[in-house]
């Protein structure tokens, strides 16, 4: 390196020289560091999700005894309303098998739910990602669908060895296909810019002219299977204003999605299981 | 310990800051709030130390970052890379004792690496005034943070080399 250049100049020519060695690296090599990287630090990610459990683990062993059987109580009772909804949904399912032979249709698509604790919350105004502590080892793949007890939590975008990164359904760059509750025709779900301090926000656009939504009667936005990825029927949000689009054929409006999408701890990935040969089994 | 010693262990300590950072954006994420505190990690490789161990460790870190963003692969270490070589720029510019001009300096690099990424994710969807809202509350709420932290952070990191027998203060007076 000359001598009578600055300590800038030189610091300058070093980088000017990395970027171009950066510049001429094979893309393959760029993957390569790319997952180098992503799986060097899943662990620590993982660990310091681990030390959580354990905080929270030593905060429920300091509670009181009344607490925990006031718990256990409120727990039983949901168990036991769990298996009535369980029988109930089994002979709902065994009503479905019979008529889809009768009348030879396909099978809608079953799901294995792989529940998942997210470890990592990068909610930018960029992008809005989660990362869950399962990844190809538990047979999750990108594009597979997310959700949680209040509807779609989005979808898995990148899967590394043991973690996985989820898109939410938030994240300004989010695209599916949707329906409202009361109407099949099919509608465009955006994600939204997230206004900081307030709930997540989304734009539904292409929805027809007769639909109307109010303050005082909102419809909910589910899910539709058309996209392929979400099973039929999960809440996506609540929308609560239609105004007409620019081009007078539709509508477009906001919704207004969970807030308790920013302060996720568990999720369910949905894993297809392949369709059975038999439709009327 | 070797100069290399003293890189390797200013690198953990922002390797260190990096996944404390990552854990309080998790809570943060719950207000809808994302502290951005890549200047943070750069800041003592630009102001103190030297120029080969700085560029290395810019560069892993942004690697680091890159890894886990969704953003064109390159990215961070290209910003993180442009952030040490303004730092570098700003030695000169800057009484490096000084708490404010450590602070200022930190600060604004902080602003100009968001204001730079903003430009970059910038698309078509991007016009409106709700995102430039967020993004504007965002570089406001990470620059003022990094300017809060940044001198306890350079302090602490100092104070630490001091301790295992590196004193920065004198090698920066003999300069």
């Amino acid at each position: 390196m000359p001598r009578n250049l600055t300590h800038q100049a030189k610091s300058l020519l070093l980088v000017v020289l990395l970027l171009l060695l950066w510049w001429f690296t094979p893309s393959f090599v760029k993957r390569g560091t790319e997952v180098i990287f992503s799986e060097f630090q899943a662990p620590a990610w993982t660990g310091m999700s681990y030390l959580k459990d354990l905080r929270s683990y030593w905060t429920n062993w300091g509670s009181s005894k009344e607490d925990l059987i006031s718990a256990g109580m409120n727990l039983s009772r949901l168990n036991a309303a769990y298996v009535v909804r369980n029988q109930q949904v089994d002979s709902m399912e065994r009503e479905l098998r019979r008529l889809e032979g009768y009348f030879n249709l396909p099978s809608y698509p079953e799901y294995q739910y792989e529940v998942a604790r997210v470890i990592k919350r990068d909610l930018t105004a960029w992008w809005q990602v989660l990362v869950i502590r399962k990844g190809i080892n538990y047979g999750i793949e990108p594009g597979q669908a997310v959700i949680f007890s209040g509807g779609v939590v989005g979808r898995v975008q990148s899967v590394g060895a043991y973690t996985s990164t989820v898109e939410l359904i938030s994240s300004p760059h989010f695209r599916a296909a949707g329906h409202f509750e009361s109407d099949d025709r099919p509608v465009e779900f955006r994600g939204g810019i997230n206004p900081g301090l307030r709930a997540p926000t989304g734009t539904v656009s292409t929805v027809p002219v007769d639909l109307v939504a109010s303050r005082k009667d909102p419809v909910r936005l589910t899910s539709s299977k058309l996209g392929g990825i979400f099973p039929d029927g999960l809440t996506i949000g609540w929308v609560y204003n239609l105004e007409p689009s620019s081009d007078g054929l539709f509508q477009t409006g906001k919704v207004m999605l969970d807030p308790r999408l920013q302060s996720l701890r568990e999720i369910a990935v949905l894993i297809p299981i392949e369709t059975r040969g038999d439709p009327g089994r | 310990m070797s100069d290399n010693g003293r890189i390797s262990l200013i690198f953990i300590c922002n390797l260190l800051l990096y996944f404390l950072v990552g854990e309080l954006n998790f809570m943060l994420g719950s207000l809808s709030l994302h502290f951005h505190a890549d200047a943070l990690l750069i800041l003592f490789f630009g102001l103190y130390l030297g120029r080969l161990g700085g560029l290395v460790s810019a560069t892993i870190l942004g690697f680091f970052a890159d890894s886990v963003s969704p953003v064109p692969y390159g990215t961070y270490v290209i910003g993180y890379l442009s952030m040490w070589l303004f730092l570098i720029w700003g030695q000169k510019r800057i009484r490096r004792q000084n708490h404010t001009h450590v602070r200022f300096l930190a600060a604004l690099t902080q602003f100009f690496w968001m204001v730079m990424l903003s430009i970059v994710i910038f698309s078509q969807d991007s016009m409106n005034t709700v995102y430039w809202n967020r993004i504007l509350m965002e570089i406001l709420f990470s620059t003022v943070l990094v300017y809060v932290f940044a001198w306890s952070w350079c302090r602490f990191q100092k104070n630490l080399l001091y301790s295992l027998g590196w004193n920065i203060e004198a090698e920066m007076s003999q300069i």
